[in-house]
């Protein structure tokens, strides 16, 4: 199973999909370019406590981890 | 029943509205008006209505500490065990600059990302993950997530991390 991770004011929200089945990878890629679209950036997350910056869907990563758009202070 | 929409804590605002579709008010020692649905609301002082707006910001307050517990968890899946200790114990976590030798960021939950080069302070980045929901208090998120995001941001965009944030040069005396 995948799972998007999305960081919010009232903590993360998830949403999960099975790599194997064809509708739930379309509806997790739906949701990914909304978010994109949003100006907010993806992580893919590693073991080594790093994450890879995508722009695109990724139906194999385990774990996504949307990060809010960063504006200047 | 009507739906209670605002409870405000800025100083214009120190009440709870009740919406009531459709219904008009007369003028009262409280204040009411029409909202742009036609409808019309009834503003009522926290003095008069203080158990719902005690109750209310009693649920706010218990979301939001839902809410940091687990931007907690996610920091330490997300970091790792080391950067999770490094984070508890100092409050703030060390990134090595992927583009200049010698230049590290120490990113903490609140304030600026302090840059370092070699053990000089250069500079101080002003910039925060914004929540586009449009909430009110829309710059809030929880600490953890933010350290998080700024961390990734640095270490995979820093250009653009550099870019976005305001900048503040320390300058040497």
């Amino acid at each position: 199973m995948g799972q998007l991770m999305v960081m919010g004011r009232k903590g993360d929200t998830r949403v999960s999909w099975d790599p194997a089945n064809p509708a739930e990878v379309e509806e997790a890629g739906k949701t990914f370019k909304t978010y994109r679209g949003k100006g907010f950036a993806a992580f893919r997350t590693t073991k080594r406590g790093k994450g890879d910056l995508i722009t695109e869907f990724d139906h194999l990563a385990k774990e996504i981890l949307f990060v809010p758009p960063i504006a200047g202070g | 029943m009507p739906y209670a929409w605002s409870l405000g804590n800025d100083a214009s605002s120190s009440g709870v509205a009740y919406c009531y579709p459709g219904v008009s008010f007369s003028p009262t020692s409280t204040a009411a008006g029409s909202t742009s649905a036609g409808g019309s609301y009834l503003y009522i002082p926290f003095a008069i209505s203080s158990i719902s707006a005690a109750e209310e910001l009693e649920k706010v307050r218990l979301e939001k500490e839902l809410a940091i517990r687990a931007a907690e968890e996610m920091l330490a899946h997300c970091l790792g065990e080391e950067r999770l200790k490094e984070y508890k114990h100092s409050g703030q976590i060390s990134v090595e600059s992927p583009s200049k030798p010698g230049r590290r960021y120490v990113v903490s939950p609140t304030g600026k990302i302090k840059v370092y080069e070699g053990e000089q302070l250069v500079d101080e980045l002003c910039a925060g993950l914004v929540d586009p929901s449009g909430a009110r208090d829309s710059n809030w998120l929880p600490e953890p997530d933010v350290v998080l995001g700024k961390v990734w941001l640095l270490e995979n965009d820093e250009e653009r991390l550099l870019a976005t944030a305001n900048h503040n040069p320390v300058r040497m005396v």
